[in-house]
């Protein structure tokens, strides 16, 4: 792969690397420092990224371990601070855990972008950046009542999308609780 | 909010037709951490909403810094090669830089200089030393004259024992004339027996 291609390869995917990690690190440095890890992996590769179907899943999974390390290594920081100031109020999740909850987070991410683009863009404006019914029609050229039937079918496509994930998830996820 | 009201509004939610003040009721509501059975999906539906509220964008340079940390590790990655390829001249090069050092600190204190400034003052300490060496070499002949004196001993010695053997040397010569004279007298005896 040249480098050219392999920029373009960082163009295509380095938002979505991004969003993955910020959505685990919470934290803006960390998430961009963490998608950098992974790119100079990436191309540290050479030629053996043609061994590979999908660069993207590759890069993603790459992403994850990098994320749950950091996780790790932050909630032994963590605990080494608690030990220092004796203090232990027990509510230190565990990397599983965090992951857990960060993965869902990471479906619904996956399941929003998919929508067609009427409905993400009312789930954006309302339930993400909290604007008004009343903004939102005015932004959106919609009225009201046109809006609430958008709305409604959005949040019920999220929803039954989400169940369908959740069910497939749960086997997987006892091996999960294994690995990690 | 009891179960009842939490179903009520979780209805409304779906249809569309909750107010504002409602749908931040049940965002406040999923924050909690008990809730009852069968709403796991809109917890994680809400708090998701919450979080990616406070999704912050990467930072506007955000591209080209990746693009620029690529070129680094490349850079990083060729100086790893070319150190690699250049250390045997490297450890050659840190050989020769022993050798050549030592060169100048052990040979270099053997440089001559001069140290008188008249020729004849020069000529004449040379004379002293060369005297010296002359008086010390000749007492060192002195001290092995002994070993001299041994070597007459041994060679006077060994004439001696010489002596006694060339007297025999010489009866046994005599014993050979003897025995040959003998010889020629049977010989003729055997003549005038044949007569």
């Amino acid at each position: 792969m040249t480098r050219a291609d392999f920029n373009d390869l960082v163009r295509q995917l380095n938002r979505n690397l991004y969003g993955y990690a910020f959505r685990i690190l919470r934290n803006q440095e960390e998430a961009e420092d963490a998608v950098q890890e992974v790119f100079i992996k990436l191309w540290k590769l050479g030629d053996k990224l043609n061994d590979y179907n999908s660069i993207g899943a590759l890069a993603i999974t790459m992403i994850k371990n990098f994320c749950i390390d950091q996780l790790r290594k932050r909630k032994h920081q963590n605990q080494e601070e608690h030990e220092r100031q004796d203090i232990n109020n027990g509510d230190s999740a565990s990397p599983f855990e965090i992951m857990e909850s960060r993965e869902s987070a990471d479906i619904l991410h996956n399941i929003i972008n998919n929508l067609p683009d009427i409905y993400k863009n009312v789930i954006q404006l309302r339930e993400i950046d909290g604007l008004s019914y009343e903004e939102i029609a005015g932004k959106t050229e919609n009225n009201i009542n046109t809006l609430r039937v958008t709305l409604s079918r959005a949040r019920k496509m999220i929803r039954d999308e989400f169940n369908k994930y959740q069910y497939e998830r749960r086997g997987i996820k006892e091996i999960d609780r294994k690995v990690l | 909010m009891n179960e009842e009201e939490l179903k009520r509004l979780i209805e409304k939610y779906y249809n569309g037709e909750s107010t504002e003040e409602e749908e931040s009721s049940l965002r406040n509501y999923f924050r909690k951490d008990n809730i009852p059975d069968g709403y796991e999906a809109e917890k994680l539906i809400f708090s998701y909403y919450t979080e990616a509220a406070e999704f912050s964008e990467p930072s506007i340079d955000f591209e080209a810094r990746l693009m620029a940390g690529i070129d680094a590790s490349e850079i990083n990655g060729r100086s790893e090669k070319i150190s690699r390829y250049l250390l045997p001249f490297l450890s050659a090069a840190a050989g020769l830089l022993i050798l050549v050092g030592s060169y100048f600190l052990f040979f270099n204190k053997t440089d001559s200089r001069d140290t008188f400034t008249d020729p004849e003052m020069a000529y004449a300490e040379t004379v002293k030393i060369l005297r010296d060496v002359s008086s010390q070499l000749n007492h060192g002949a002195q001290v092995l004259e002994p070993v001299g004196k041994m070597n007459e001993i041994t060679r006077k010695s060994f004439e001696t024992i010489n002596k006694p053997s060339r007297i025999v040397e010489k009866k046994l010569k005599s014993l050979d004339y003897i025995q040959k004279a003998i010889s020629l007298s049977h010989i003729n005896v055997e003549k005038n027996l044949n007569k």
